[in-house]
């Protein structure tokens, strides 16, 4: 009698299984990083791999990060719950990346500092060591000197020079060593009436020389 | 909100190894809230108040709550019977529609009990 004089709606929180698992892989995960990045610190090596899994890896960590953001920002558990999941398996994915890193000390550091900075969402955290490593998985080497080759991050240390592309000229067909050679401008020219062709051009060639000679001396 | 926390890269295994404890807890706590029995209450139509008065939050365990309705150890102060009625108010009757102040109350609130569990996962962490 009492049962069918009553109502009840029993509530359930259910879910903790599957938070906690993923808690105890992203822990997994985040201690296979710290060893990793301390490996890189004792090597300090300078020449990274960029792997070719990394690309799809960072669009995972990407739309993983905006997913766990937008969860933050609406405070949707069930969607961070997914994003957390996410993220877990993007740093799964990253693991092969972070046993490629060897990024010096100083890379180490910014990882760090990234960690540091990060505020609010400890399911970001091993996302960031994700993305510090694949941010320093990128930065090549200028070690040698040398033409930049491909554009892209380097590592450039104090009262090294880089001079805008515009401005270089290489004349490595000239000599068997690299050699750069200043340039300027573009210059304008303008005439008061429309010159003709020849004059034009010949007005051209004393123009370079008068140039040339002005350069030589300073001027 | 916004929670900040700094974590030694070193440390950060052991932190995220507590987080499944801290969870439970949160979970646990949270379920302490009367906040489905407010609802309930607000939501439900109102002759005696004996109804009313015989809408309860019980804890059934660390993760189990329930909301119920009626009883008989609840009077209707107008006929002197137990509110053994509650079911038919809910669910309503071929003569009365349905007024599901329970379900009305678990919908509306469920979000409010996961949001503060997070909340509080995120303070202990």
């Amino acid at each position: 009698m009492a049962e069918r004089a009553e109502i009840e709606y029993q509530v359930t929180v259910t879910g903790l299984g599957e938070a906690s698992a993923a808690a105890n892989s992203a822990a997994a995960q985040a201690k296979q990083a710290s060893a990793s990045l301390e490996s890189a610190k004792s090597s300090g090596s300078q020449a990274i791999p960029i792997l070719f899994s990394s690309v799809r890896a960072l669009t995972n960590a990407r739309q993983a990060a905006e997913q766990a953001n937008k969860a933050i920002r609406d405070l949707d558990p069930m969607m961070a719950l997914y994003a957390f999941v996410n993220m877990v398996q993007t740093v799964q994915a990253l693991t092969s990346l972070m046993k490629a890193l060897k990024a010096s000390t100083a890379a180490a550091s910014a990882a760090q500092a990234i960690l540091t900075t990060l505020a609010g969402a400890w399911w970001l955290i091993p996302l960031a060591i994700a993305a510090g490593a694949l941010i320093y998985s990128r930065i090549q080497s200028m070690q040698a000197g040398g033409i930049v080759k491909e554009t892209g991050l380097y590592l450039l240390h104090k009262k090294e020079e880089v001079v805008p592309n515009h401005r270089v000229y290489s004349t490595t067909h000239y000599s068997s060593y690299a050699r750069t050679v200043q340039s300027f401008g573009p210059i304008y020219v303008s005439f008061e009436k429309q010159p003709e062709e020849d004059e034009r051009d010949a007005w051209m060639r004393g123009l370079e020389e008068r140039l040339a000679q002005k350069i030589r001396r300073g001027g | 909100m916004r929670v900040t926390r700094r974590i030694r890269l070193e440390d950060l295994g052991l932190e995220l190894e507590l987080i499944p404890q801290k969870i439970g807890e949160a979970a646990a706590l949270t379920l302490h809230e009367p906040w489905m029995l407010a609802a309930a209450q607000s939501f439900c139509p109102v002759d005696t108040g004996a109804l009313l008065g015989s809408i309860r939050w019980e804890l059934r365990g660390p993760h189990e709550a329930a909301l119920i309705a009626g009883g008989m150890g609840y009077i209707n102060p107008r006929t002197g019977r137990p509110v053994d009625y509650a079911r038919y108010v809910h669910d309503g009757t071929s003569r009365m529609p349905a007024r599901p102040f329970l379900l009305q109350a678990v919908l509306q609130e469920r979000l409010r009990y996961a949001r503060e569990m997070l909340r509080k996962t995120l303070e202990a962490t």
